[in-house]
């Protein structure tokens, strides 16, 4: 399964399980919390250790506790997996950790990928080459020699929903299995904050977090200035799966920045926080004609109107204004997690011509032809 | 006789149920479209009018292409069933669908441009069609059981969608999504400028048909006896595994695979009409095979805003009970 | 109306030879012949599927390999030990598929055609059962309507592979009755392979035995051959 794919499962999973449980009261009785935006995890200071809470995405229960320790004598109660930092090496499986391991210019600690055609960043792909980084295909079918015999102390995994394969064993041996939800964080900066964990883990806690600072004042700034315009132009995002088309819910990532970047996008209203299913007459209704599309999920009308003839009913077909990352998939992948300013960035750019901004996006592109 | 009067009472009230089922089609969907528009699209289209877009780029090819594919996919499974005496046979089950999703897969996965046009999807999935069902008609010679021959369909498909998957985990994101797509089946897939085309294939594929009328009549009782009867058995296989690649191919080009439906009806059919006369089976295949497909595209288009149901996913849930029933018949 | 003349029968291996019989209109006979001496391969050489190893076999002076398919059907017709019925598939129509070597490309029953049919049905009195379904015959039932279906086909030639095999003794006593008839009235020549020797006989037909010893076909009139002598050249 390509990384795309695996993304737009998330969508269909996160759209049957989701719920907003409000956790906030209870994390603010820990004054010492370091989390800002993000929901599925909190870290703490404690004396001498700093406990991270991994919390399931669906219940917002604590699913684990991890205490990151610099020394092995320190004692740590009970319950909690240690982990001693800095880390030395880890297993990145996800694009989204080698994009936030590489601003802390961490990517020498990676010794193990799930596969190097979805990988984008340079130094990672070097050593690939050199054959320091082992290739360790899908998340759930990583043949367990290939973890032991890469020494890695820590794996970092997607975790759908689920542990990782053989992760008691595995710990035994020494490699920790974390897995990462910054892929179930609904607000863009709340993916983004997932550098904090890796900022602690890798010893770089203060880059990482002067780094947020700045994307998240960046990401702020752009928003206030989406919410002065007068203009909100209309916009639908996705495309079909069979006859089925499924539109990012009211209350996920996509429609967040959708609403952030001053977009009429069609959907904002449903509830949830994965995605809404139409079906295509439905959507064309609906859309006929609405201006933008985005995330269509190829990168030229041709293969667009191959998948369905149809689309060229559309008037954002017709005037050219469908607009899709997949140009830059690798790239986009790995870096969008941790530069939502620059997402949202590109979304003002498409959607506000009139700010006459410099024509610069970073990972939209118009669909070719 | 008193029989084939009761038969043609069943055919004449089919056909003028017919133009009634095909109206519910019409106007089943979520969006609610007027009977005006229905007209207007068709003689007077105003493409700035959305309802009349609606029904003459969404209803119309929709309309068509179950009628198509339920009535086409019906007279494949009754050659089949015919050709190999055995009720259960079916386009699908003996895997002339997967000789056609193979074919696709590869034409797809390739990259190569003249192979990943519609023309170069249709041929592929023809060829790909007959092929198949020559390998089908050459494994009939060596097994002389039923059951043997619907395993070595069965394991046809697996084959085949063993390497499939192989493809696509060589295959590009981007050709791989187009493929998954197509895999997903749909009846949405066709333009009304296309429908001439298919429409004209499909009467090509049913004129032939009529010629098969008598072969298929004597092969009911055994291909020995067929060729005491003057019948030319081995082209006459062979033009019905031809007839059945196009039927089947065309289909499968344009809506994906589609399950169940060429095993069933045929079995229906028999059942309602108690008669082994192929042209009352084939009109009633035709017949009760769309009926059978536009019943299942309108509980489709009826449950859209709670639950959304692939096409071919809704007739193998109506379809494979119906073959447990035929099987425990057969055994009982 | 058949000639075998200096004939070799066998498949690939030589089974047995015929000097010179002729078989002619309006008479039955009874092929014998122990199991593998080659009924079913002379059966299948009489009807063109095989080529003899020598010889040609001549049916109304022309050798039967010059015949197509088509004339074929139109010459001679022939009759399995057992048909088990077909689904939904009614005695009328059944009997009808032998009219598909005259029918035209639909393969529609002409009102000629359905008289032929009404005729045969008629002359096994089997008519009150033609609106039956085939799998819902008697054993005995299913094989008149065979035969029927055989005569509707018009061929001056009727080969019936083993026919009362799988019959009691009532049934083997009317098919055999039946195909005398039939050889009479209708003027046929009808080849009936057996295995029982006292049915064939009792009926008194002709007798063609395949002589083990010298491996050749004689040809015996009816009431030339006792059971001992029959039994000591078959086998």
């Amino acid at each position: 399964m390509k990384m795309n794919h695996i993304f737009y499962f998330i969508f269909l999973v996160s759209s049957l399980l989701s719920c907003t449980i409000k956790v906030k009261e209870s994390l603010k009785a820990n004054q010492n919390n370091l989390v800002k935006y993000a929901k599925n995890f909190s870290l703490t200071i404690h004396e001498n250790y700093i406990c991270f809470e991994l919390l399931n995405p669906e219940t917002k229960k604590v699913e684990k506790k991890f205490a990151l320790i610099k020394n092995d004598s320190i004692k740590i109660p009970e319950g909690l997996t240690p982990i001693l930092i800095p880390i030395k090496s880890v297993i990145a499986l996800s694009s989204t950790h080698i994009g936030m391991l590489s601003k802390l210019d961490a990517c020498n600690l990676v010794k193990g990928i799930s596969n190097h055609s979805y990988v984008h960043e340079p130094s990672v792909l070097e050593s690939y080459n050199k054959g320091e980084i082992i290739e360790m295909g899908e998340e759930n079918s990583i043949p367990v020699e290939s973890i032991i015999r890469s020494k890695a102390e820590l794996l970092m995994y997607s975790g759908f929903g689920k542990a990782f394969p053989h992760q008691e064993q595995l710990e035994k041996l020494g490699t920790i299995c974390l897995a990462n939800y910054d892929w179930k964080e609904n607000h863009p900066l709340g993916k983004a904050e997932w550098i904090k964990v890796f900022g602690y883990l890798t010893g770089k806690e203060n880059n990482a977090a002067i780094y947020f600072k700045i994307i998240e004042k960046d990401y702020l700034r752009l928003k206030k200035i989406a919410s002065k315009l007068k203009s909100t132009p209309t916009l639908f995002s996705g495309n079909l799966v069979g006859d089925i088309w499924y539109s990012p819910a009211g209350e996920s990532y996509n429609a967040i920045l959708f609403k952030d970047a001053k977009g009429d996008y069609k959907y904002a209203h449903t509830k949830g926080t994965g995605s809404t299913e139409n079906s295509f007459e439905q959507i064309f209704k609906d859309n006929v004609n609405t201006k933008y599309w985005f995330n269509p999920g190829v990168e030229s009308k041709k293969e667009l109107l191959k998948s369905q003839p149809k689309f060229k009913l559309f008037e954002a077909y017709k005037q050219n204004k469908i607009f899709s990352y997949t140009f830059s998939g690798n790239e986009f992948w790995e870096r969008s997690a941790i530069e939502p300013n620059h997402v949202l960035s590109d979304l003002i750019r498409i959607l506000h011509p009139e700010l006459k901004l410099k024509n610069k996006l970073y990972f939209y592109r118009t669909l070719s032809k | 006789m008193t029989v084939a009067r009761n038969n043609k009472f069943i055919l004449f009230t089919l056909v003028l149920l017919f133009p009634i089922l095909c109206g519910m089609h019409l106007f089943a969907g979520e969006i609610t479209v007027s009977f005006s528009d229905f007209w207007n699209s068709v003689l007077n289209y105003n493409d700035e009018n959305t309802s009349q877009t609606i029904i003459r780029e969404f209803r119309i090819p929709r309309l068509t292409m179950g009628i198509l594919a339920g009535g086409g996919l019906s007279i494949a499974g009754l050659f089949m069933q015919t050709m190999f005496n055995n009720p259960l046979a079916g386009p699908y089950i003996l895997g002339i669908n997967s000789g056609s999703s193979l074919f696709v897969a590869f034409s797809v996965m390739t990259g190569i441009p003249f192979l990943t046009s519609n023309l170069g999807t249709i041929s592929s999935a023809l060829i790909g069609a007959f092929i198949f069902g020559l390998i089908i008609l050459s494994f009939s010679y060596l097994v002389k059981s039923h059951i043997s021959l619907l395993l070595i369909g069965i394991m046809l498909g697996s084959f085949t969608s063993a390497i499939v998957s192989i493809l696509q985990t060589m295959s590009e994101p981007n050709q791989l999504k187009l493929f998954t797509m197509w895999t997903m089946g749909s009846l949405q897939q066709v333009e009304y400028t296309e429908l001439p085309m298919i429409i004209l294939f499909f009467i090509v594929g049913i004129g032939l048909s009529l010629f098969m009328i008598k072969p298929l009549n004597a092969l009911v009782i055994g291909e020995s006896q067929a060729l005491t009867l003057g019948i030319h058995v081995k082209y006459v296989r062979l033009a019905l595994i031809s007839i059945t690649a196009i039927l089947t191919g065309i289909i499968t080009a344009y809506c994906g695979p589609i399950a169940f439906v060429g095993l069933a009806v045929p079995n229906i059919v028999k059942m309602i009409f108690k008669t082994q006369s192929h042209l009352t089976l084939l009109i009633g295949c035709f017949l009760i095979g769309s009926f059978f497909m536009l019943t299942c595209d309108i509980i489709i288009q009826v449950l859209e805003s709670t639950i959304h149901i692939p096409i071919n996913a809704l007739t193998s849930i109506i379809g494979a009970p119906f073959v447990i029933v035929i099987v425990l018949k057969r055994l009982a | 109306m058949i000639e075998l003349n200096g004939i070799e029968i066998g498949y690939k291996k030589r089974l047995f030879s015929i000097e010179d019989i002729q078989l002619s209109k309006g008479k039955v006979y009874s092929l014998i012949g122990s199991n593998g001496a080659g009924k079913t391969t002379f059966l299948k050489t009489l009807q063109g599927n095989i080529t003899p190893l020598n010889g040609q076999i001549l049916i109304n002076k022309t050798e039967v390999q010059l015949f197509d398919r088509l004339k074929l059907s139109q010459t001679i017709s022939f009759v399995n030990s057992k048909f088990d019925g077909v689904d939904y598939l009614r005695v009328y129509d059944y009997v009808g598929l032998g009219r598909t070597p005259y029918t035209n490309a639909l393969g529609r029953l002409s009102e000629k055609d359905q008289k032929i049919v009404e005729n045969a049905l008629t002359e096994l009195n089997i008519k009150h059962l033609s609106c039956y379904f085939t799998t819902k015959l008697s054993d005995g039932e299913r094989q008149l309507a065979a035969i029927a279906r055989a005569i509707s086909q018009e061929t001056d030639i009727i080969i019936l592979d083993e026919p009362t095999a799988f019959l009691d003794y009532a049934n083997r006593k009317l098919v055999m009755r039946e195909m005398k008839k039939i050889a009479s009235e209708l003027q046929k020549c009808i080849i009936i392979s057996s295995h029982d020797l006292d049915l064939c006989l009792e009926s008194e037909t002709d007798i063609l035995v395949i002589n083990k010893e010298l491996k050749t076909l004689q040809h015996f009139i009816s009431n030339t051959l006792s059971k001992e002598k029959l039994i000591e050249i078959g086998f």
